[in-house]
C-alpha cells in the first residue's frame, strides 16, 4: 500500500526543526521556481539567481528556529533571499548578463513580438534592481500593495508611490 | 511625506488602476483632472505602460536545487532557541546569586565585586553583536501617506 503524507509548509517546517532535513526538500522543491525567478529580476541574471537561491534555502534552514509559525514561509524566505541577492550586487560578484536572454525575467509570450520582450526586458535591466524587483512582483506576480507591503518591509504607502516613480523611470527607459 | 495635490491624484488613480483602493474620491480625481492637463497626460502613459507590463510573463525555469543543497546542510538545524533559554536560566541564576552575595552583612568584596554588573553586561552586548551606542539610522517616514 502507498502511504500518501499530506505535507504543508508548517508541518515541513516543524519536521525540519526536528531534524527531518527531507522535509526541507518539500519547501526547496515547491518554492524554487518561484524564488529563481524573483531573484533573477532582482540580479538581471538567471545563473546568479540560482546560486543566491541556494544560498538563500541554506540561510533559511540555519534559520528555521527563529521562523514565526504565525506568518507564511515564503514572505520569510524572500526576505532572506533579497538579502542575498542585494548583497550579491554589493559585493560586485554578480556577472552581468552577456544577452537579454541570459536575464531570464521575461517569457515570450503571444500577442508580443520577440522584439517587444526584448524591448522590455533591456528596459527593465536598465532599471535599478529595486525599481525592477517592485515592477516585476506587481505586474507579472500580481501581489497586492500590502502583499508587497510584507515582502519588502515597508509601509504600504511606499509601495504606491515607489511603484509610481518606477513605472516612470521605466517609460523613459522604453522610450 | 506630504503629497502635493498632483502627486495625490496620480497615485490615487494609479492605485484604482492596479485594483487597489484610491486615495481620492471619484469626484476629487475628476475636479482635478479636469484642470489638470499635466496629469492626465501623465496616467495615460502611466496606464499604457502598466498594459505593458500587465501581458507579460515570467521567465519559467525549471531547475533542481535540491542536491546543491542536501550536501551542504547538517542533519539538524541547530536549535538556537533551546540554548538561548538555557542562556538566561544561567544569567538568572548568575545575578541572584550576586545579589545574595552582596546583601551579605559586614562584607566588603572590593571594587571589582561591584563593576562585575557592568562587566557582565558588557559582555552581554559582545554576546549578541549589539552596539549600545548605535543609532538606528535606517528609520525612515518617506511614503507614509495614510
Amino acid at each position: 500500500m502507498v502511504k500518501v503524507v499530506i505535507m504543508d509548509d508548517s508541518a515541513a517546517l516543524k519536521n525540519c526543526l526536528d531534524g527531518e532535513k527531507e522535509s526541507f526538500r518539500y519547501l526547496v522543491e515547491r518554492y524554487q521556481n518561484q524564488a529563481v525567478g524573483h531573484a533573477a529580476a532582482v540580479l538581471g541574471n538567471g545563473e546568479d539567481a540560482r546560486d543566491a537561491v541556494q544560498e538563500a534555502f541554506i540561510d533559511a534552514y540555519r534559520a528555521i528556529d527563529r521562523f514565526d509559525f504565525s506568518r507564511r514561509f515564503y514572505p520569510w524566505f524572500y526576505v532572506l533571499l533579497r538579502h542575498r541577492c542585494f548583497k550579491m550586487l554589493a559585493s560586485a560578484g554578480s556577472r552581468k548578463a552577456a544577452s537579454l536572454e541570459e536575464a531570464e525575467i521575461l517569457a515570450s509570450r503571444t500577442g508580443f513580438s520577440i522584439e517587444e520582450t526584448l524591448s522590455l526586458e533591456a528596459a527593465l535591466l536598465a532599471l535599478s534592481a529595486e525599481d525592477r524587483e517592485l515592477i516585476t512582483l506587481k505586474y507579472l506576480d500580481g501581489f497586492s500593495y500590502q502583499e508587497l507591503a510584507e515582502l519588502l518591509q515597508i509601509p504600504r504607502g511606499t509601495v504606491m508611490s515607489r511603484l509610481f516613480y518606477a513605472r516612470k523611470r521605466l517609460q523613459a527607459k522604453l522610450t | 511625506m506630504k503629497l502635493d495635490e498632483c502627486e495625490e491624484t496620480l497615485f490615487s488613480v494609479m492605485a484604482e488602476t492596479d485594483g487597489e483602493t484610491p486615495l481620492l474620491s471619484k469626484e476629487q480625481t475628476a475636479r482635478h483632472l479636469d484642470g489638470c492637463g499635466h496629469c492626465r497626460t501623465e496616467i495615460e502613459r502611466q496606464k499604457e505602460t502598466v498594459i505593458l507590463l500587465q501581458g507579460q510573463k515570467r521567465f519559467a525555469s525549471e531547475i533542481d536545487l535540491w542536491s546543491g543543497i542536501e550536501k551542504r546542510i547538517v542533519d539538524k538545524p541547530a536549535n538556537k532557541s533551546v540554548a538561548r533559554r538555557y542562556f538566561f536560566v544561567l544569567l538568572g541564576a548568575i545575578l541572584v546569586a550576586y545579589k545574595l552575595l552582596e546583601m551579605i552583612p559586614a562584607r566588603d568584596s572590593g571594587f571589582l565585586f561591584k563593576l562585575a554588573p557592568l562587566i557582565f553586561i558588557a559582555a552581554l552586548f559582545y554576546f549578541f553583536r549589539e552596539n549600545p551606542f548605535k543609532i538606528n539610522t535606517e528609520l525612515k517616514l518617506e511614503g507614509e501617506l495614510r
